[in-house]
This record gives C-alpha cells, structure tokens and sequence, in this order.
C-alpha cells in the first residue's frame, strides 16, 4: 500500500477546509470554521491496479507576516497551496507561503486557484506572474461546486505515486 | 627473465592452457571435493546465508516432483505428523472455545458478572473495555510503527477486541503534536515525547531519528515496557535502515516487522484473575446441556434393545409377530394370535422381555402350524381313551371304541382348521344298539345345525372384504353347509340357510346398513364360489348392533339354518 503526505497551506479562508471535505466527505458547509494547527484526514483513491491512501494535513490559514510551522511539511509527498480568486491579496499570501515551503521542502507544489464559482478579481498581469515560479500544476477549482477537486487530488496521488516505484538500475 | 621465456617455462610446467593441472586435479577430483564438501557447505552458509537461497527453489522443485511421481511415501512419512497435528490443533480449538464459554458465563450470570454491567454502565464504557480493565494491570492494545518526518504509519498490530479506530490518522496526529510542540516552545532542537496519557490510555513512545514506535496501553505501563519498546525500535532501525531512509509512500517492506511489533503486545493479568485454572463454569454448563441429551440417548437406546430383541425372538407355533414400531418411548407390538397358542404376554415374559412399555395389539387368527393342530385335538380328545395321530391333513384315531366316538366329538374335530379328514379304521367297533339310520341322521343333523349357528365371521372396521384368517372359517362353514344339505336331503327335510350380517354402532345408520348387508353378501359369494349352491343362501344385512362393549364381535356375519319341524312339515303336506 501506497501512503502519502499531502500538506495545504494558504492565506486564511480561501477554502483549505472546504477543498478537504469536499475530497473527503463529498459536501460543503457555507459555515466558516477556523482551523487552528493543523488537522488531518485520509481517503484512498482506487487506481486500476493500486489503491493510494492520501493523509491530508490541512494546517492552519496563515498570512506573509505570521507564516506557518514549516517542521508541518517534513516527509510530504506534496504540499498545495490554495488562494481565493474573488480576493486577490491572498495571491500575495500564498506566493509568500510557498517561498517559505520551498526552503524546507523539495516535494512538488501544486497552486489552486479556489473559488471559481466567484467572479474572479486576479489581473491577468497577476496571472502571468505565476509563471515565474516552480508550481508543478496550476488548477482552478470550487470546493463549492465540486470543481476539478477530485481531480486536483487523483492528480497528486497519481504523480507522488509514482515516485515511489522501485526504479530500474 | 623476457617475458616469452617466462611463458615457455609455464607451459612446459603446466602445459599449454594449464592442462596438466587441471588434468592432475580432475583424476582424483571426486576425492578432493568429498573430503571438504560438508565443511565447505556450512562455512559459506555460515558466512553469508546464500546457500539456503541457493537451495530452496531446487528443493521445492524436487519435492513437489518427488509427491508428483510417488505420492504413496510422502503420505507414509507425513502421516503421523499430520495425525498429531490435527490433534493438536483440534485440542487448541476446543480449549480456546472453553475459555471463552467460560468468560462469557462467567461475566453474563454470575453476581461480579452483573455488578461490573453495573459499573461499566456507570463509568458509560463498554462492557468488554470494562472487562479488560478490571482483568489486566496493564496491557498493550495497539502498536504502531510511524515514520518519523512524514507521520505515516508504517504498520499496526493490535491485541484482541481492542478498540483503536483508525491507527493512520492516530499516526498523523502525533507527529503533528510533536512538530506543534518544537513550534510552540521555540526548541531548535527535537522535541522528543515520550508519554501522552488520557483517562483511558496511556501512549508510551520510542524514538529513533528515522522512526517511532508507539504503544497504547490501558492501565499502569510498567518502566520496563518503555525499554522494551526501545530496544525493538533499535532492532527494526537497524534491520530497516535503507527501507526507512528511502521511505516516500510505499509501506510494503514494513510487513515484515509485524513479529517485532508483536513481541510488544505485553500484558500483566490481576493477580485473582491470574490463579484461574480450569474453566469449571464452562464444563459445567456443557455438562448440565448434556445430561438430558444423554438421558433421552439412554432411552432410545434401551427402547432399541427391546425392539432388537423381540425381533430376534424365535418364533412360537399360533403366534406371528406382524410390526414393531416405537412411538415416543412406547414399542406398538402387532402381534397374531390363534386363540389356543400361548398368551402373548407369558410368551414376553418367557423371553425375559420387561413389558413396561410395550403395548400389545392382538389379532385372532386360526393357526395351521401342526403344533396348533395336535394342541386343538389334544384339548378334544384330553378326556376321552382316544389316542391320535396327524399326518398332514388326516387325523388318525386310535384306542377307545366306536361307541365313545360321538356325532359332537367327530364334529369337533372336523372344524379344527387344517383337518380335512378324520380316519376311524383303527377304533375298535362296537355294535350300536339298533339305532334307525334316520335317528342318527337327525342328531348329526341337530349336531351340525348348533355348530353352524355358532361359526362367526368377524371383520375389520368399515371392511366388508373377509380377511385372510377368516378364511378357514368361511371353509369350515363350507364344510358344515353341505352336510347339512346332504343330511336334509336323505331326512326329506326342506332347509334354506340365512346368512346375516351386521355392524357395530359407531357412524352412520343407513351406512351401517349398507355395510352389513354387503358383508352377509360376501360371505355367500364366497360359499357359492366354495361350491354351496346359490338358491340355498339368503344373505340379508341387519344393521347395527348397539352394543358398544362387544363392538368387535359385533362387526360380523352369523349363519342361522331354518327348516321345517316335523309337525309343520306333516302340515304342510297337506296344505
């Protein structure tokens, strides 16, 4: 059996909790519960010929002043890291979050881009900037809808997965 | 020295490809081996353990080849292993099932059983959870093995009926816990947790820097659990070093660790609970469920016996054993019996039979076994001079005189079923004092007329058919008619014979009748078929005979001869 770390990390609110529930439960609650430190969930996803058991830390909403406890990311296969489109300054977050995580962790970095049901505020000059950093995928999604969540997490699984392969000589 | 001197020289002394070694060395090779082969197996399996690897698949390939081709001496030699194996295991299964009876009785009805229901209600855990409590100082429920930095478990083993839901997400959580902890106090350096205790459960810790492992205890850990867990941890780090160092998901290579996770499934039991030793409460009630089994097997078993027995009883001339059947602890014994054979019951009783529960149902029937026979002529002629002797169906008199051979003695002896004719030669003759032939003719007349009216042909309940023992009656009714015809017609005496019928008075009226007439019915069909002559016989039905104590006598048919006294015979001449 295949078991992997997934990390989430992003500003506060832009929907960590509602992307985990809507992976792991299947629903979305309007309510809006803080997290504080870092809760965990799992769920296996079915492969044809494997099953990945994904155990995914959503750590606290933090912001570029505050930070996050980077010792959270030790041994994750991937982190993610989330920013709302209807609020363009938690780009600037989660653009400040992940030069943080990529000083302590070398997994590859998946951005989302939460909220699609929301008109969304990014420029497109701040989309572009995107480019200049290393995200492994930059997907769009509605933890609300259901928007390309599943997807967002087979992706991940997919792709840590196979690294753990043996490899040839 | 060149170089291509030097080769010559080697040549000359080894030859040209170093033959002459290898030839000296192949000659007596065979020796050399053998001289070392043993040595040499255990050295190289002492030094690396390759030659078991080496060896395994060839001997799995050469046993399952040797069962291929000759399955007969693998099942001799495995034969008593298997034998004491199944034993063991069997004696396993039934200990394990004795012990868990007896908990389970011990803990559902007995008073500490009720006051810890009680108590573990009140203290709202689970009655098992409660159980374990109370029966351990201490024990390990669960043991997990986590990586280190990612917090992934690694591998789980729990003890029985434990109750640790999701051990990934426990796994997960600690670490977390663990890197909050280094977060929240600013250590630079690992934090390192060694005890976490709630109420219930006490988790107690060993580090190592690629992995931890985690035992949950219920009750009071003794110290040396925390030594003990390290000293595994240190085992499987050194066992595991690479699998844990290159560890990026795939926890397959940790299965192998289960018996080290397994050893620290410690426990210590209550010293009370500790000094149980036989499960008696088990045996007990095993033995009270069995005692009614066992007496009701008794039962069967002796009911069985009686009916093997009577079964295997030898036969006795009049009496014929028709069915033995067994009815809830009873023996239903259909029996027939010929009125002068023995009686069923001295019969049981002479075979040593108890007769408590055997019920008898006996049927008449007229014997033609020769020993009835010369028993129903011994009873005749018990108190008469006569001597007899019978030799198939003829009854040969000898002794006393023609003068005590009487009309009702010869009668009597003619309607013992299985005799067909009476020899007389050898009595001795005395001269009759003139009697008119006509006299004599009219008391065998009388004397044949009262036998008839006494000849009874009974039958089965609403049956009209005449049932086989019947039959010698129906001849002997047969035999008494056509004497009587012969003799009425040498007296000139005008005879009809009347054969009624009748039922016993249970069911309905008009039926009844019906009945009774078809039995007279076929009571005469059965005479003409005899030979009797039709106009001779008037079958009439007379219906019910209300007496319900003799209601099987009652289902019958009777026999009554009408003929005309001689005073009425003068009248009516002249009429």
């Amino acid at each position: 059996m295949i078991s992997l770390k997934i990390c989430l990390i992003g500003g506060s609110a832009v929907g960590k909790t509602s992307l985990v529930r809507r992976f792991v439960d299947g629903i979305f609650s309007e309510k809006y519960l803080t997290t504080i430190g870092v809760k965990i969930d799992k769920k296996q996803i079915d492969f044809d010929e494997s099953a990945v058991q994904l155990l995914v830390w959503d750590i606290e909403g933090t912001d570029k002043f505050s930070g996050f406890n980077p010792r959270y990311l030790n041994g994750a296969a991937a982190y993610i890291v989330v920013l709302d489109q209807s609020r363009p300054d938690t780009l600037e977050d989660a653009i400040s979050l992940y030069q943080q995580a990529k000083v302590v962790s070398q997994s590859p970095a998946y951005l989302v881009i939460n909220k699609s049901d929301l008109p969304s505020k990014l420029t497109q000059i701040q989309l572009d900037s995107l480019a200049d950093f290393e995200f492994s995928h930059v997907i769009t999604t509605s933890a609300k809808a259901g928007d390309n969540v599943e997807k967002l997490f087979e992706l991940i699984a997919k792709q840590a997965s196979m690294e753990c392969e043996p490899n040839g000589e | 020295m060149p170089n291509s001197d030097i080769k010559n020289v080697q040549s000359l002394l080894l030859g040209e490809n170093n033959e002459l070694i290898t030839d000296a060395v192949r000659k007596d090779a065979r020796n050399i081996v053998g001289e070392v082969v043993t040595e040499a197996i255990h050295d190289r399996q002492a030094k690396d353990g390759s030659l078991v690897k080496t060896i395994a698949p060839m001997m799995e390939n050469a046993i399952s080849q040797s069962i291929e081709n000759n399955k007969a001496t693998f099942v001799d030699a495995m034969y008593p292993v298997v034998g004491s194996l199944v034993r063991k295991s069997v004696s396993v299964f039934f200990n394990s099932f004795l012990e868990k009876l007896n908990h389970l009785i011990e803990y559902s009805l007995t008073l500490k059983g009720i006051k810890w229901r009680i108590a573990a209600w009140r203290q709202g855990v689970s009655f098992t959870q409660y159980i374990l409590k109370q029966t351990f100082v201490y024990r390990v429920e669960d043991v997990l093995l986590i990586h280190k930095t990612s917090g992934t478990l690694l591998l789980d083993v729990a003890a029985e009926q434990s109750e640790c839901n999701d051990p990934e997400l426990t796994s997960a959580m600690l670490t977390a816990i663990n890197d909050f902890m280094m977060d929240s106090f600013k250590h630079n350096e690992e934090v390192i947790l060694d005890t976490i205790k709630t109420q219930e459960l006490t988790l107690v810790l060993a580090n190592s820097p690629k992995a931890i492992l985690v035992a949950a205890v219920s009750g009071i850990p003794p110290v040396e659990l925390q030594t003990h867990l390290q000293q595994t941890l240190d085992d499987i780090h050194q066992l595991y070093f690479t699998e844990l160092d290159e560890f990026v998901g795939d926890t397959a290579p940790f299965i192998k660790t289960e018996s080290h996770l397994r050893s620290c499934l410690l426990s210590e039991l209550n010293q009370s609970e500790q000094e149980k030793k036989a499960p008696w409460l088990a045996i007990a009630l095993l033995a009270i469920l069995m005692l009614p089994l066992s007496y009701l097997g008794f039962q069967q078993w002796k009911t069985q016996q009686v009916v093997n027995a009577l079964m295997a009883m030898p036969t006795t001339p009049g009496l014929h054993l028709e069915s033995v059947e067994t009815d809830s602890g009873n023996i239903l014994l259909t029996i027939m019996r010929d009125p002068v054979a023995v009686h069923t019951k001295s019969w049981l009783a002479s075979n040593e039979l108890d007769l408590a529960n055997i019920v008898i149902i006996e049927k008449r029937f007229a014997s033609l076994a020769p020993e009835v026979i010369h028993l129903k002529a011994q009873k005749i002629l018990g108190n008469t001079e006569f001597k007899f002797h019978i030799e198939g169906n003829e009854l040969r008199l000898t002794g006393g005189n023609s003068r005590q051979l009487s009309n009702q003695l010869l009668s009597e002896l003619n309607s013992i079923p299985g005799i067909n004719q009476l020899n007389t030669a050898a009595v001795r003759p005395i001269r009759q004092p003139q009697m008119s032939e006509n006299q004599a003719a009219t008391l065998l007349f009388d004397q044949l007329k009262k036998e008839l009216a006494s000849l009874t042909i009974t039958f089965d309940k609403q049956s009209a058919d005449i049932a086989s023992n019947m039959l010698p009656f129906v001849v002997s009714a047969k035999v008494h008619i056509l004497n009587l015809i012969q003799l009425a017609k040498q007296l000139s005496v005008p005879i009809g014979i009347v054969i009624s019928g009748y039922s016993d008075s249970t069911g309905n009226q008009a039926q009844n009748l019906a009945l009774s007439q078809q039995r007279a019915e076929q009571v005469k069909l059965s005479l003409v078929a005899e030979g009797v002559p039709n106009n001779m016989l008037h079958a009439v039905g007379i219906g019910e005979v209300p007496f319900a104590q003799v209601e099987f006598e009652a289902r019958a048919v009777m026999f009554s001869l009408i003929s005309l006294s001689p005073q009425n015979q003068a009248r009516n001449a002249n009429d």
